[in-house]
């Protein structure tokens, strides 16, 4: 139970600086170490288990569906890379106590660089590969917070997007070849997963697989071609470059590689990407980190170079490979961890890291310059010092592979090669900083930085030279890591010596080399400089520019604000799609017979016909449409009445007399004729467009009325009587079967009817002074005969109203056309005698009657519950009233009257706020021609 | 009796009609509409308890028997659905009352958002396809009202084009539903269904399959057919677009999900095959649309749209796990984006602007609300360990298993752009400075009004992190509910009653 | 013999409608088409009330009255229209 406190405490360690942060810095740097320091003595407790052999393991279920668990293990491995993570980190809060400013916001920076401790714990600890990847992800996450720490600076802003943007995409690439990779492994479970090898590279999607984690992995550890993000993150604080990008993020690529190497590696394509990768990254870092000016520019891509190196061996994958792979891991971290933090310290104190402007400090901070050089031997590859050994070792591993077949002796060369350009660069870094004279002085007078801010660099320096001379110190961790690597111990000894042999030649040519090679700096430089300068960062903000510009075009093309473009492509799509269903219909005609026309139909639809494509051609006099529209109208509530269908009839009646008045309403502040507005080729498409779609759903319909279907409409007329107490079935259907719906659609009719309120209520509008032909209006507001008509219609309509919505449970009518009976009638009332006259004497709002339609309905239905039974249940009987006689009153009756009221209200709020918008005070103007 | 079927839409129609009685009250109007919204987060949860206790759960409205009656059902993924309208409805409830001026509040805003609740819970809840045409009628008419609130030109112009667009989707909806009735004679979903399945020729049924698929489309907003959203999204109080970019398009897919697991499931390989391509083409110019926009909803906008392209994946792929997959994206993704939409409502009272260029400074001045957009930011991209993380997750499996490996690399990249915008959204507004020629910021909020305008946002926050963090019975939920999508037949015993021959 | 009446009429009332449509369709001016509209609707009375007549149902006349009432009305609207552009003041 000890394995989960590891990253449980490094989880502990990101609340504790916000909590902390009160209490002044010091305490809470103290405070922050405490739980990591913790941590690693767990780590440390678990050692001799390890060294039993043991393999401590911890497991929760988390998402079991997913195979996702909570699942920690402390193999070789992960002991050698968390006691790095945690050891470094350590160190790298100790130095962050003194570089940061006061005014820095201190806990905010720890807090985030312990959520880093955090997740790189988790990926070297998880035992499930779904856990490492999250916990991948969650370094992305939190070396994007870290490299934009000072987020006032764009170039802060800039790296740190370009970094999470390059490694977040080889996450998702690494999340697509874990999936399936544990597909193929049947588990996510790491330990099932290293133990499958043969099923994984027998599967036929292994190679798919295999590139995509390596894409993971390449991106992570900077590998060429991804290795651009690298330098520019160097925009970070130092302490987090020193972290980030010596010991943890960028060796997590790597630490995939290795963790991986069971299952996955081994095959040709493995050792032919990885090693060939590796060896382009090896020798592209190099090259530049001997151009560059910039201290922590160098020590980036020197980093780049060192990663090539580990990710050669790696490809190589013999044992003693792996060895040398792991031993550089270690070295790596410490030597580069040491020169960033000794990088950081010279800024600090010189303000500026700039090559040009520093030299010869070694007066001035003379330990400082020691622990550099001696640092810089390790990393140049010096005997005595760390670096050296592994490099020996790589050096005897690139000359013994016999990768390449033929051309095999490429490799030594070219490691050779990385060797000599790794010493060029390690010299010219110290000689440069600390020997040759400054050219220009720094910005502040250099000091030595306090003793403890020097004491991280000590302590590392101290390492490399004592796993220089004394190798076999870091035997037992190494072996460890490689048992976990090859899943089988290996017996190794690492000696300083090897006698005379190959790899001792190609370090002495590359030392020898190398020295040479600086001395003649100056001339590559002036080589370099005939290459147009090749800024990584704008290439890659190039790149997303043109995806930008790309998008914005298509957005554009898309998305162009016309709602007619909109229109054609959804019909488009919707004629597409239908044409392409109905070409693969067999016949179109089914097997019930059609009726047979007679001349009245006949006419009828010629009419109707003629109405529609009138109402399209005249478009431009609205007005001389409008009534080619009621001509459609017309005929289609007589084509009801025809095919016995009188309610439908009745309420197309209604609802187009209260459309055309609509109309008319708003056409008034409309120019009676509007302008030509499309092209001639506008015109085709829209034809084109509406007649296929026209043609469409008139097949559609065809297919449909010839298929015989035996549907429940044979239930409503057997149980309309006796179920729903009503002749009338379409009454009986809305207000009963299907009230539900009537319920919705008057709740509908309410809210337009509050839309269109709120819609006219801010609108002021000019309004025309004479008709389309410039005729002033007639100055007879109220024509006598009008107001006389309708007060005697009124009651008429009224009368006529209440019988329609009376008779309506039994015969043709209900509440819906009553209700917008009474809204016209009213209405000719408002006609004749204008809104105030009117107002005066019904005098109230429409709104709350329409709500009270809607809640009368409502009641109704919920009346029902109160006695046990379900929503909108009716009930009817026979009720004897004295003087009137037997008659039948259903709930549903109350139901149709919230209905009436509904229609009514909602009706007239949208017909009179319409009226009420031209009031004797408007403004108006003249119509312009 | 279970009246919690029907309640989730009563409660929310009730508290509209009570809020208008009360059009003049302010005080009476914003406590309706907190305690309206919370009534329905309640029974909702009392629903979804009682569908995963007893299984789905019918009501024969009127005691009419299915198909004859319109019948309420609630499966799974309806009650689940109508769980997130209640969080949704009550977080923006919330939110309202600190960023709806009283000019809107005075002109019905809060009647309005009630019914346009109603209308998305009897979408998630009716078993009628006609009834279903209803409440997106309702939706429509009411969301077209929140729209043009303000009557400014903008909000207008894109209430014009959202109007129209979404009536052309009402006209092919209905005509299909016309079309439906008149070849198989009924309404009642689960009887549709159940008729089709006894259908000999199948031709027609696509036909009718491809008009719902674009009418819905339209409502879900998928490629070629989003066009009224990202017109329409940036135009209204803030609040109003947080409740539309959470629930409306949502109520498409929902549509979707449902008509094509229930209804349209006759011949996948050629409904579920252009749905595979829809979302492919949906995920993608969702996400280029929005990496050329600079402006904070504008870009969330776009995202919705990209969005929708994994859900309507996860229907496409037709498997099981997908729409495990499709279930849980709509979940995550309807809390996420609405708490992006709040932050961004936020932010605006803060800065009095939406445009990113004259944002700036939040990180420093305000770092919990930098944290809180992380979150639901970072969710969205997918980053582990929020709710974005588990369901894209999930659709990428199931599009590995099914091996669609062109559409599952769409998905991948449409991730790593939707990274990147949301990492524009945080460089712009949040880490870089605030530029000097700023406009000088509204009137800060105060300190009630604070309270109001973090507490929904923390409590979506919350939410992602909660099905990131206990995933597995989140997933279980997900897992059962497509379980019952892939198995029709419980469906429609549950409605009809009667044992289903398959 | 109510046949014979019934399809004579019947005739007569189609072809005034379709004249009805004539005039609406060359005006030409708005009055005059605004009276065919009108004159439409008087046509689509008695074409109701004879398909009563044919298919023997008392059913079409209350959609005989409506047309009726409606058509007045609309027709009124139109005139309004006409005259003062505004038809509600």
């Amino acid at each position: 139970m000890i394995l989960p406190w590891i990253p449980l405490l490094a989880l502990l360690g990101v609340v504790v600086p916000l909590l902390t942060r009160q209490r002044g810095r010091r305490f809470c740097s103290l405070a922050t170490a405490a739980p990591a320091i913790l941590a690693l003595l767990l780590v440390f407790s678990q050692v001799p288990a390890l060294l039993a052999g043991d393999l401590p393991r911890f497991q929760l279920a988390w998402v079991p569906q997913l195979g996702l668990d909570l699942a920690f293990r402390l193999d070789g491995l992960s002991l050698l890379f968390v006691s790095l993570i945690l050891g470094i980190g350590l160190l790298i809060l100790l130095y962050a106590h003194y570089y940061l400013e006061a005014h820095e916001p201190f806990a905010r920076f720890y807090s985030f660089l312990m959520l880093f401790m955090l997740s790189m714990v988790g990926i070297v600890m998880a035992d499930n590969l779904l856990l490492l990847w999250l916990f991948w992800e969650l370094t992305s996450l939190s070396s994007f917070l870290l490299i934009g720490f000072w987020s006032h600076w764009t170039d802060a802003r800039k790296g740190a997007r370009m970094a999470l943007t390059v490694t977040g995409a080889g996450g998702l690439a690494l999340l697509a070849g874990l999936l399936l990779l544990g597909d193929m492994a049947g588990s996510f479970d790491l330990g099932v997963v290293l133990e499958s090898r043969e099923a994984i590279l027998a599967d036929p999607r292994y190679p798919l697989m295999l590139v995509l984690v390596l894409l993971g992995a390449f991106t992570k550890s900077a590998q060429f071609p991804f290795h651009f993000w690298l330098p520019h993150a160097m925009a970070a604080p130092t302490p987090v470059s020193a972290y980030l990008h010596s010991a943890t993020m960028v060796k997590a690529g790597i630490f995939l590689m290795a963790r991986l190497h069971p299952a996955i590696a081994g095959s040709e394509a493995w050792e032919l990407i990885v090693t060939l990768t590796g060896m382009a990254t090896l020798l592209y870092g190099a090259w530049f980190a001997l151009l560059k000016t910039d201290l922590k520019a160098i020590l980036a891509f020197s980093t780049v170079s060192h990663l090539g190196l580990i990710t050669v061996l790696l490809g190589i994958g013999s044992p003693l490979a792996i060895l040398a792979a792991l031993f550089h891991i270690l070295n790596h971290a410490t030597f580069k961890a040491a020169l960033f933090m000794s990088a950081g310290i010279i800024d600090h104190e010189t303000g500026t890291r700039e090559l040009g402007r520093l030299g010869g400090l070694r007066r001035a901070m003379p330990v400082t310059a020691l622990l550099t050089s001696l640092t810089a031997a390790a990393m140049a590859g010096v005997p005595l010092f760390n670096g050296f050994l592994s490099k020996e070792m790589f050096f005897a591993e690139a000359a013994a592979s016999p990768l390449l077949g033929g051309l095999s002796w490429l490799l030594p060369v070219l490691a050779t090669l990385g060797g000599i350009l790794s010493v060029a660069y390690s010299l010219r870094l110290v000689h440069a900083v600390f020997f040759k004279p400054a050219r220009k002085a720094p910005p502040k007078s250099p000091h030595e930085p306090p003793r403890l801010m020097r004491a991280p660099v000590e302590l590392l320096a101290a390492l490399c030279v004592l796993v220089g001379l004394l190798p076999v110190i870091a035997e037992v961790p190494l072996g460890l890591a490689v048992e976990a690597v090859l899943l089988t111990p290996l017996e190794f000894h690492l000696a300083i010596w090897h006698g005379l042999n190959l790899p001792l030649l190609m370090s002495v040519i590359a030392l020898i080399a190398g020295v040479l090679l600086y001395a003649l700096h100056a001339h590559l430089r002036q080589f370099g400089r005939q290459f147009s300068p090749m800024d990584a960062r704008l290439i890659f903000e190039g790149a997303v520019q043109r995806l930008m510009t790309w998008s914005e075009r298509l957005t554009v093309r898309l998305e162009n604000g016309s709602l007619q473009r909109y229109m054609s492509w959804l019909l488009g799509a919707a004629l597409l799609l239908g044409a392409i269903g109905l070409l693969q219909l067999p016949s179109l005609a089914g097997a019930r017979p059609t009726q047979e026309a007679d001349g009245i139909l006949l006419l009828g639809a010629a009419l109707m016909i003629f109405g529609a494509l009138g109402t399209v051609a005249t478009h431009r006099y609205r007005l001389i449409s409008l009534l080619m529209l009621s001509v459609v109208g017309l005929v289609v509530s007589l084509t009801f009445a025809r095919f016995s269908a009188p309610d439908l009839a009745l309420t197309q009646l209604s609802v187009e007399v209260v459309t055309m008045i609509l109309l008319m309403l708003a056409l008034f502040f409309l120019p009676q004729k509007t302008p030509r507005e499309s092209s001639a080729g506008r015109n085709i498409r829209d034809l084109g467009l509406a007649a296929s779609l026209g043609m469409v759903v008139a097949s559609l319909n065809y297919a449909v009325l010839t298929r015989d279907n035996h549907g429940i409409s044979d239930f409503f007329i057997a149980n309309s009587v006796p179920g729903g107490g009503g002749h009338n079935v379409v009454n009986v259907i809305l207000v009963d079967f299907r009230g539900f719906d009537t319920l919705g659609e008057i709740t509908v009719l309410a809210l337009a009817g509050l839309a269109i309120f709120k819609l006219l209520n801010r609108l002021r509008l000019f309004m025309p002074h004479s008709d389309g032909e410039g005729r002033v209006w007639s100055p007879d507001r109220y024509p006598l005969i009008l107001t006389s008509v309708s007060q005697a219609l009124l009651p008429l309509a009224l009368l006529v109203s209440a019988f329609i919505f009376l008779r309506g449970h039994n015969l043709p009518g209900g509440g819906f056309i009553a209700g917008l009976i009474t809204a016209v009638a009213l209405i000719l009332v408002y006609m004749a005698r204008g809104v105030e006259w009117t107002q005066q004497r019904l005098d109230f709002q429409y709104q709350p009657v329409a709500i009270a339609g809607v809640a009368i309905a409502t009641l109704t239905g919920l009346g029902s519950w109160l006695f046990g039974r379900p929503f909108l249940t009716s009930a009817f009987g026979h009720f004897h009233i004295p003087a009137i006689g037997d008659i039948e009153l259903a709930t549903a009756m109350l139901f149709d009257l919230g209905v009436y009221l509904a229609v009514v209200g909602a009706t007239l709020m949208i017909l009179a706020n319409l009226g009420k918008l031209t009031t004797p005070h408007r403004p108006s103007k003249e119509e312009k021609h | 009796m279970n009246p919690e079927v029907a309640l989730p839409i009563l409660i929310p129609l009730f508290s509209g009609a009570l809020s208008l009685l009360f059009w003049r009250l302010r005080s009476m109007q914003r406590l309706v509409a907190v305690a309206g919204t919370a009534a329905l987060l309640i029974t909702s949860l009392w629903l979804l308890a009682s569908v995963s206790r007893d299984g789905i759960q019918v009501m024969h409205m009127g005691n009419w028997p299915a198909p004859f009656g319109i019948s309420l059902v609630a499966d799974l993924l309806g009650a689940i659905m109508v769980v997130l309208t209640g969080i949704i409805g009550f977080a923006v409830a919330l939110f309202s009352l600190a960023t709806v001026g009283r000019g809107h509040e005075a002109f019905g805003y809060f009647p309005l958002m009630h019914l346009l609740l109603a209308g998305v819970a009897g979408a998630f809840l009716t078993g009628d396809i006609f009834n279903l045409y209803v409440w997106f009628e309702v939706m429509l008419v009411a969301s077209f009202a929140l729209l043009i609130l303000g009557s400014e030109k903008a909000q207008m112009e894109g209430a014009i084009k959202y109007v129209a667009l979404n009536l052309l989707s009402s006209v092919i909806f209905l005509s299909a539903v016309g079309l439906l009735y008149g070849l198989v004679g009924t309404l009642n979903m689960a009887d549709i269904a159940q008729r089709l399945g006894q259908l000999e020729e199948g031709g027609l049924v696509d036909v009718l399959a491809m008009m719902f698929m674009v009418a819905f489309g339209i409502k879900a907003a998928a490629f070629p057919l989003f066009f009224w959203l990202p017109a329409s999204y940036h135009t209204p109080p803030v609040a109003v677009s947080a409740l539309f970019a959470g629930l409306l398009t949502k109520v498409g897919v929902y549509a979707l999900y449902r008509v094509f697991t229930l209804i349209f499931n006759q011949s996948p390989d050629y409904t579920h095959e252009i749905l595979l391509w829809g979302a492919g083409l949906t995920m993608l110019t969702g996400v280029l649309g929005a990496a050329a926009q600079f402006e904070f909803r504008r870009i969330l906008s776009f995202h919705i749209v990209s969005q929708i392209g994994y859900m309507i994946l996860g229907l496409a792929l037709f498997t099981p796990l997908a729409l495990v997959g499709g279930v849980f994206y709509i979940m995550h993704h309807i809390i996420v984006k609405t708490n992006l939409f709040l932050v961004s409502g936020f932010v605006h009272r803060l800065k009095g602007s939406y445009q990113l260029k004259k944002l700036g400074g939040l990180y420093k001045s305000h770092p919990w609300l930098a944290v809180l957009f992380l979150i639901p930011a970072f969710s969205l991209a997918g980053l582990p360990p929020l709710s974005g993380f588990f369901a894209k997750f999930v659709v990428i499996r199931a599009g590995l298993e099914a091996e669609a490996y062109g559409v599952t690399f769409v998905a991948l990249l449409v991730g790593l752009l939707t990274l990147y915008s949301m990492v524009k959204i945080w460089a712009e507004a949040f880490w870089k400075a605030a530029p000097e020629d700023a406009e000088p910021a509204p009137e800060a909020p105060s300190q009630r009004e604070q309270w109001l305008l973090y507490l929904p946002i923390v409590g979506l926050a919350l939410c992602t992190l909660a099905i990131g963090l206990y995933g597995a019975p989140i997933y279980a939920l997900a897992e059962a509910s497509a379980a019952q999508l892939m198995d029709p037949g419980r469906y429609i015993e549950a409605v009809l009653g009667t044992e289903v021959t398959p | 013999m109510l046949d014979t009446a019934l399809w004579i009429s019947l005739t007569l009332v189609l072809a005034a409608l379709a004249l009805n449509v004539y005039r609406l369709t060359v005006g030409p001016d708005m009055p005059d088409r605004l009276l065919a509209l009108d004159t439409m609707y008087v046509n689509s009375i008695a074409l109701i009330v004879l398909l009563g007549l044919w298919l023997n149902t008392k059913t079409y006349f209350e959609a005989a009255l409506l047309i009726a009432m409606l058509g007045f009305i609309s027709t009124v609207a139109v005139c309004k229209y006409l005259l003062r552009g505004d038809i509600i003041e």
